[in-house]
């Protein structure tokens, strides 16, 4: 990151941008409500050609009430710049951006329902993670995060089962066998679809999903097709919304690392490290290089696991069976030495503000290395299965092609925008962790069909294997976690002996620990892009916001560019190379 | 694991190992035919379906337990597998898939976010699928171990062994 791409920058906000400060890495410039759109203008003339994420933070009772916040990144200077415009709590409004960045009209749709932010000029503000019928805004801070508001009759099995226990029969009733009683009248339906007829008599409307066996994922798509051709779509999700951004707001800094696991479950380790990154740049701690070199060896293995899953996925999907049991039988071993170290097969919790959950256990790099030559056994075997077989290349050349300018108009990242040919990847452009001094290739398609993306996503499985002998050999004694008792726990005999290091545990257990007021945005590339956190702090032990910039989310956006044209049957690969993870989409 | 009751086969004394005849009752029988054909509708929504793959993939095959066929269809499956978190939005769509499976069906809640919500207590999260359809056996675990989703698939089986199985139902 340098100052003469901030410089091009600062020039092109014009007096905002004189105004403008470096916080941790970002440009950040205030703008006007009504300002957005020309900032918005002369930053993409300036080269911030792809618009992150569109979020907004709830300061009650302060007035005006909200930051509307936007992050932008340009590819060729790789800079980011957050514009901050403060809206006020009565009909809070601000410009969209719909027109200069293709994916503005789908994000600013969940800062819209999330905070009730009107958003001037998008013509589309349907609820996309929330339904149809849901009154409030959750992401408000006067909103309380328990009420639900039903969408279908729902039954209480702990209240059936007090009520039979005071009419005297015995407190081992089982649960009911009766299902919750239907609704009234049809069944309602979450989302509001944007047609619901077809266009002419000899076309039909039909509706994908969410539950639907060929989507891996819990996605709602609504095709209108004339014979097998799709000729247009409308794209739902938030079918696993399940209120991650509320969540965190009521637990510690640390508390909240199981429910960051939880957002791209394939990849669980990438989300941990990226989070405490994140907590630990507000903090000012600077890790220690064992952890340094421990933390990017096992963002590459699990970047591993999460490729294997996705292709193994996409394969069976179409029919590749074996090649899916192959995969999977890597991954299994992959999950069993990770749960060798963390505990967990799936879900670690393994990061923590300042380091780790633990060191490695004893025998752990040798199994990683028995490990690493079955892939490349596996892996080789599936590369002779179905690169070359007429079946696999039928149904993905040229279908779900994506060229490069509608990738980065859509904010497209990752292993989708490298499949265009764009060679950006965070791990060369910015280098976190450890990753300027490993040895490595970007690895691209050309053409950015789903071939391409099955390819990339092989290649690049290729080059974390490189780079996880090369960590091994980095890999230095020395503890893992850093001695501050700001964030690190006490030795466990010291806790019990004396009464500083008592207190330093509790204080840390029951207020989490103190994180000074600020604002921070981290970004790693995770195995589908761009994965930024984005924390505010109010400068007390549980967070003030979380915001995930879920690359799966920003990707769905620009799903349909990918589908339109092709045959049905053509979603099936199409949406499993994108591999659109629910926890993360959703969140 | 013993169950409850078994079924008493005799083979023909001579060397020919045939079936010649055998005494039971008709719950036993089918119950012991039900519960090795168990067709799964993987309802599948979330971090769960990782060790869903797992479970029904090489190391572990489900398989041997007669119950490794999913349906991907409602109506020819009679195991409702939910597999992961289930929101106040994918509600009606369990209520509906229920809904649509041919008795005799059972339900799995497979992980802590179908069993009760899990530790997603707040507006999204249906604090357990028991407040949408009845369920037969709950699988602990964020996610569960393949060995827990294997543990579960037995008890359901013996559930199914033992129990009822009412040819001619009051039912309309």
């Amino acid at each position: 990151m340098g100052g003469n791409g901030f410089a091009a920058i600062r020039a092109s906000l014009g007096a905002a941008g004189e105004r403008a400060v470096v916080e941790h890495d970002i440009l950040v410039a205030a703008v006007a409500p009504d300002g957005v759109r020309a900032a918005a203008e002369a930053l993409k003339r300036a080269g911030c050609d792809i618009l992150l994420d569109v979020t907004a933070t709830d300061w009650l009772p302060r007035e005006p009430r909200f930051d509307v916040v936007w992050h932008f990144y340009s590819t060729g200077a790789f800079v980011r710049v957050r514009l901050k415009a403060q809206v006020p709590g009565s009909a809070p409004a601000v410009d969209s951006l719909a027109g200069v960045y293709g994916a503005a009209e789908y994000i600013e749709r969940e800062c819209h329902e999330m905070y009730g932010i009107a958003f001037r000029g998008n013509r589309d503000l349907r609820p996309i993670l929330l339904y149809e019928g849901f009154v409030g805004h959750p992401l408000r801070k006067d909103y309380d995060k328990l009420a639900e508001q039903p969408l279908i009759p729902m039954r209480d099995p702990l209240a059936e089962r007090a009520a039979a226990a005071a009419a005297g029969e015995s407190a081992a009733v089982l649960p009911s066998r009766e299902p919750s009683p239907l609704p009234e009248g049809p069944m309602p339906n979450p989302v509001r679809p944007a047609f619901d007829r077809a266009s002419r008599e000899d076309r039909v409307v039909v509706n994908i999903g969410p539950s639907h066996p060929a989507t891996h994922g819990t996605v709602q798509i609504i095709a209108e097709l004339e014979g097998e051709k799709i000729l247009r779509v409308d794209v739902h999700c938030g079918y696993l919304h399940r209120g991650f951004e509320k969540e965190c707001e009521s637990h510690t800094w640390h508390n909240l690392i199981p429910y960051v696991d939880r957002l791209n479950y394939c990849s669980a380790l990438i989300n941990n490290f990226a989070y405490v990154e994140g907590v630990e740049k507000l903090m000012g701690i600077a890790i220690t290089r064992r952890c340094v070199v421990l933390r990017t060896l096992l963002s590459e293995y699990s970047r591993l696991a999460d490729h294997l899953t996705c292709i193994a996925a996409s394969l069976m999907e179409l029919g590749a069976m074996t090649a899916f049991l192959y995969l999977v039988m890597l991954r299994d071993w992959i999950y069993e030495h990770l749960a060798d170290l963390t505990g967990a097969r799936v879900t670690y919790s393994y990061g923590r503000i300042g380091g780790l959950a633990r060191d490695l256990p004893d025998g752990w790099l040798d199994r990683l290395e028995w490990i690493l030559g079955q892939y490349d056994e596996f892996v080789g075997r599936v590369h002779g299965l179905v690169d070359r077989n007429r079946i696999f290349i039928d149904r993905m050349r040229d279908v779900g092609v994506l060229t490069q300018a509608e990738a980065l108009d859509y904010g497209y990242t990752g292993p989708l925008l490298r499949s265009t040919g764009l060679p950006r990847d965070l791990r060369k452009d910015t280098p976190y962790l450890a990753y300027a001094e490993l040895d490595f290739e970007v690895p691209v398609g050309i053409k950015g069909d789903n071939y391409d993306r099955y390819y990339v996503r092989m290649r690049e499985m290729d080059e974390s294997v490189h780079m996880i002998r090369q960590c091994v050999d980095l890999l230095p004694d020395g503890p893992v976690d850093v001695d501050d008792r700001r964030c690190t726990f006490p030795p466990k005999p010291l806790v019990y002996k004396e009464i500083e290091s008592l207190i330093n545990h509790f204080k840390l257990v029951i207020d989490g620990p103190v994180v000074p007021a600020g604002e921070v945005y981290t970004a790693h590339e995770s195995p589908n892009g761009e994965l930024g956190f984005f924390l505010v702090s109010n400068g007390s032990g549980t967070p003030h916001k979380v915001h995930v910039r879920a690359p799966s989310f920003v990707h769905l956006g620009g799903l349909h560019r990918m589908i339109v044209g092709d045959q049905l049957a053509d979603i099936v690969p199409t949406f499993g190379s994108v591999n659109m993870i629910g926890g993360e989409c959703d969140r | 694991m013993t169950y409850d009751r078994t079924i008493p086969i005799a083979p023909v004394p001579a060397k020919s190992g045939a079936l010649e005849w055998m005494t039971t009752r008709k719950d036993e029988l089918i119950g012991w035919a039900r519960k090795f054909s168990l067709f799964p509708y993987p309802f599948v929504t979330a971090c769960c379906a990782m060790e869903f793959m797992a479970v029904s993939s090489t190391p572990y095959d489900t398989d041997r337990f007669g119950a490794a066929l999913p349906r991907f269809s409602p109506r020819q499956s009679d195991l409702l597998m939910v597999v992961g978190t289930v929101t106040h939005k994918q509600a009606p769509v369990l209520r509906k898939v229920y809904e649509q499976m041919c008795e005799p069906k059972w339900v799995m809640a497979f992980g802590a976010c179908a069993t009760s919500g899990g530790f997603y207590q707040n507006y999204a999260a249906v604090a357990g699928i028991d407040r949408i359809v009845p369920v037969d056996v709950y699988v602990p675990g964020c996610p569960p171990r393949p060995e827990t989703v294997i543990d579960a698939i037995m008890q359901l089986q013996q559930r199914i062994a033992t129990a009822k199985h009412p040819i001619v139902t009051d039912k309309v």
